[in-house]
């Protein structure tokens, strides 16, 4: 079965001062439809170049190929191709809760009255019901992700990049957001591709984690997780989960030692974590 | 999502990047100046314009060196007023605001006064001033004295007042008393604010003291502007504009070296 | 997540503060110019000055319009024209490197003293107190535009850009929003400016307005008429200012303190 979307050779160095830093390197990897991959790395490993690049915003290096159904594509025309949800929700002020939402789409081109009818409708599946008409700035940090959510799952495509959506959140609310998030990826039946530093976050959620290795960064493991689905929240503490969670955290563990010590050699890039 | 880093060709390496980027801001204001001049000339040249509408600048630079001593004291006269008016309302405004942040009550009882007295335009008082301190250099120096420290005032507040209560605590529990907090953490964090507001005075300054001359005085830019318009001589007015613009920027200058020398961070 | 209800009651105790000093200013006033006797032609007692305000009161709101006018023109082509060259600026390193210097450079220019130039370029009318007012208010409103343009994250911006948005979308929907409340705080700074541009204008030739209104008093030295214009001008400063405020309220009310 073709891939949803697949990238291979993708590499990216970018020049700071007189050197070249790689950040990524022969990065090969490929999700099917319908799928729920979580990604997890050290600091600095090069997790939001990926997703740059997965999103359109840089190009990889000459010799890296993207592959969206099976098909090439050309570097510089994938902007708008992929539903993308930033780490900070950015949230317009002026903009109440359903405008913000709708923003997406509005911009995709799809009419606003339009727009906001079908937003109304999944009001309830957000858990916005009711506060459609407040703005930003009188939601809760949990509620405004919700509103970004929304505006991400808005934008109709079959391909979604969340960065970290949950890191601003306490665990409490972090565990209820991620069971909600699966509840509605279930409705949804999107490709999801969700990165996160969180190990049992990056298991609960997917049906594979992938492990970047730190700088320059590319696929160093991958790790299927066959727990059923629906996850119930009394998985994560299941003797498979556990067994699954040591695995992961050695590969993990290897490359963020591998990582720290390179910081105290060099400086990080900014914006990276 | 991460900044986007530089991509392929670097954009500076080492000491070519310095040379590049004087280059690139020095260039850009130079070829908008040569421009301007060009223009200028061409401006008086093809519409023939004579020269109380548009003098070309060899005119001005000509008529400047004609008279040079008179111009000397017209521009001394005009800078000592807005230098002294500038600096005792600078020291006044400061003084004021940490008065004011030690004082509380007494701020709450003074500075809406001050505020109800600045409400009015600087400008519009011009007259009063000449009536009661006549057309001296007294009158325009009051003036700028008001409105130079109401202008630091406000932004030394804002500064001294936007200090982070984190920290205002954390030097208590090193024993710290008012005085102290104030010298070591206030006012430095205030600095950048009141550089800023001593900055926008400056200009002020110059330009009340070249607005005020114009209602009445002995000597001054404002003065040589008024009453060569009222002799109809219009290059002589042009050798006093351009010479309160050269004034002004040098000023500026100064106040804004100086402030970068304090305020490095 | 700050409750309108506590917004407001610290608006109005802030108003009722400024309201009770000026009462108490006004009261002291008239105090002092009782008990110090102090001379007619010094500082005549407040309510003489506003007896002479009330008796005049037509010809006094006259200036007030006509200088009010001026000013607003100037106001209005200073805000267009500051705000394009916000954007212009923000588009093009260019430019901003070009022509910024020399924006920057012309707010040190005493304007002010061109006044009898301009008067020769565009008469004595209104236009050439209008354009005294616009050179003074375009240039707050430029820097803030560009600033607040600025202000907006690349993070923000690429996000947008991954909706398929276009570098137009961009600035409509995110880039102009965001300036707003900066670009009020200019407007606000540039209401008085423009208010000044415009009276000064008028003392280098005019027939009417606040300008000639007080020039004429110091001619004739009517101190008391004098005080009447003063409190005419500051009134009109103060409802401008408060003008432009409840404008912001109205349009970039998520954020008044900038």
């Amino acid at each position: 079965m073709t891939p949803k979307i697949r990238l291979h050779n993708v590499s990216k160095s970018f020049a700071v001062g007189a050197r070249s830093i790689r950040t990524l390197q022969n990065v090969d990897l490929s999700l099917k439809g319908g799928d729920f991959v979580t990604l997890v790395g050290p600091s600095g490993c090069g997790k939001s170049t990926l997703f740059n690049i997965l999103v359109g915003l840089t190009a990889p290096d000459p010799g890296g190929e993207l592959f969206i159904d099976g098909v090439l594509q050309p570097v510089d025309h994938l902007l708008g191709r992929v539903a993308f949800m930033p780490q900070r929700d950015m949230l317009m002020p002026w903009r109440t809760v359903l405008d913000n939402a709708i923003l997406a789409a509005e911009i995709d081109g799809v009419p606003k009255a339009e727009a906001r009818r079908r937003t109304l409708a999944s009001l309830d599946r957000f858990g916005l019901r009711g506060f459609e008409n407040h703005y930003p700035d009188q939601l809760s940090g949990g509620m405004r992700q919700r509103v970004a959510l929304m505006r991400t799952f808005m934008f109709e495509r079959d391909i979604m990049l969340l960065d970290e959506p949950f890191g601003a959140l306490d665990a409490l609310t972090r565990a209820l957001m991620q069971r909600w998030l699966l509840e509605v990826w279930e409705g949804a039946k999107r490709t999801v591709l969700f990165i996160t530093h969180d190990i049992d976050e990056a298991i609960f959620l997917g049906d594979r984690v992938l492990v970047m290795s730190a700088r320059p960064g590319h696929i160093k493991a991958e790790l299927q997780v066959p727990l059923p689905r629906p996850r119930e929240p009394d998985v994560l503490t299941s003797p498979a989960f556990v067994d699954l969670k040591r695995t992961l955290l050695a590969a993990v563990e290897d490359e963020s030692r591998k990582a720290f010590a390179a910081t105290n050699l060099q400086q990080l890039q900014p914006g990276e974590f | 999502m991460s900044s986007e880093l530089v991509d392929a060709q670097a954009s500076g390496r080492g000491e070519n990047a310095i040379w590049r980027r004087w280059y690139v801001l020095v260039w850009p204001p130079l070829l908008a100046a040569v421009i301007l001049l060009t223009g200028w000339e061409l401006t008086i040249w093809w519409f023939k314009l004579p020269n109380f509408i548009l003098p070309s600048p060899a005119e001005i630079v000509e008529a400047a060196l004609q008279e040079p001593r008179r111009l000397l004291t017209d521009t001394s006269a005009t800078v000592v007023e807005a230098l002294v008016g500038y600096l005792a309302g600078s020291v006044l405004g400061l003084g004021l605001a940490i008065f004011f942040v030690t004082f509380g009550r007494i701020e709450r009882l003074i500075l809406p006064v001050y505020v109800t007295i600045n409400s009015v335009p600087m400008v519009a008082y011009g007259p009063l001033a000449i009536i009661l301190l006549g057309i001296g250099p007294s009158s325009k120096i009051l003036l700028i004295l008001i409105a130079v420290s109401y202008q630091v005032l406000i932004n030394a507040l804002a500064g001294l007042r936007s200090c982070d209560p984190g920290a205002i605590a954390l030097l208590r529990t090193f024993g710290a008393n008012r005085r102290t907090i104030l010298l070591k953490l206030r006012l430095p964090g205030a600095m950048p604010a009141i550089m800023l507001g001593m900055r926008v005075a400056v200009v002020h300054a110059m330009i009340l003291a070249v607005v005020l001359e114009m209602l009445g005085a002995r000597a001054g830019l404002g003065w040589s502007v008024y009453k060569s318009t009222q002799m109809m001589n219009f290059v002589e007015a042009w050798v006093a504009v351009g010479a309160s613009v050269i004034v002004s920027l040098i000023i500026y200058a100064i106040v804004n070296g100086i402030g970068r020398k304090l305020v490095w961070w | 997540m700050a409750t309108r209800g506590a917004t407001l009651i610290r608006g109005l105790k802030k108003a009722a503060t400024q309201v009770t000093a000026l009462v108490a200013l006004m009261l002291a006033w008239e105090a002092a110019t009782v008990l110090f006797h102090i001379s007619e032609d010094k500082l005549p007692a407040l309510s003489s000055v506003l007896a002479t305000a009330w008796t005049g009161r037509a010809a006094l709101a006259g200036a007030v319009g006509t200088t009010l006018f001026e000013a607003l023109i100037g106001l209005f082509a200073g805000i267009a024209f500051g705000v394009l060259s916000g954007i212009a600026f923000s588009s093009s390193r260019l430019l901003e490197r070009m022509l910024l210097p020399y924006f920057i450079a012309s707010q040190a220019v005493p304007i002010i003293a061109f006044g009898a130039i301009i008067i020769i370029w565009f008469g004595n009318g209104v236009a050439s107190k209008a354009v005294i007012a616009f050179y003074l208010s375009f240039f707050p409103v430029a820097v803030n535009t560009l600033g607040g343009i600025r202000r907006v994250s690349k993070d923000e911006i690429g996000l947008l850009r991954t909706f398929g948005a276009s570098r137009l979308k961009i600035l409509w929907k995110l880039q102009l929003p965001t300036a707003l409340p900066p670009i009020f705080t200019a407007i606000r700074i540039g209401a008085g400016l423009a208010l000044v541009g415009a009276i000064v204008g008028e003392w280098f030739g005019a027939s009417r307005g606040l300008g000639v209104v007080l020039l004429t008093a110091m001619f004739d030295n009517q101190v008391t008429q004098l005080w009447a214009a003063i409190l005419a001008t500051g009134a009109t400063g103060t409802a401008l200012f408060w003008a432009v405020v409840a404008l912001q309220k109205k349009i970039a009310w998520w954020q008044t303190e900038v």
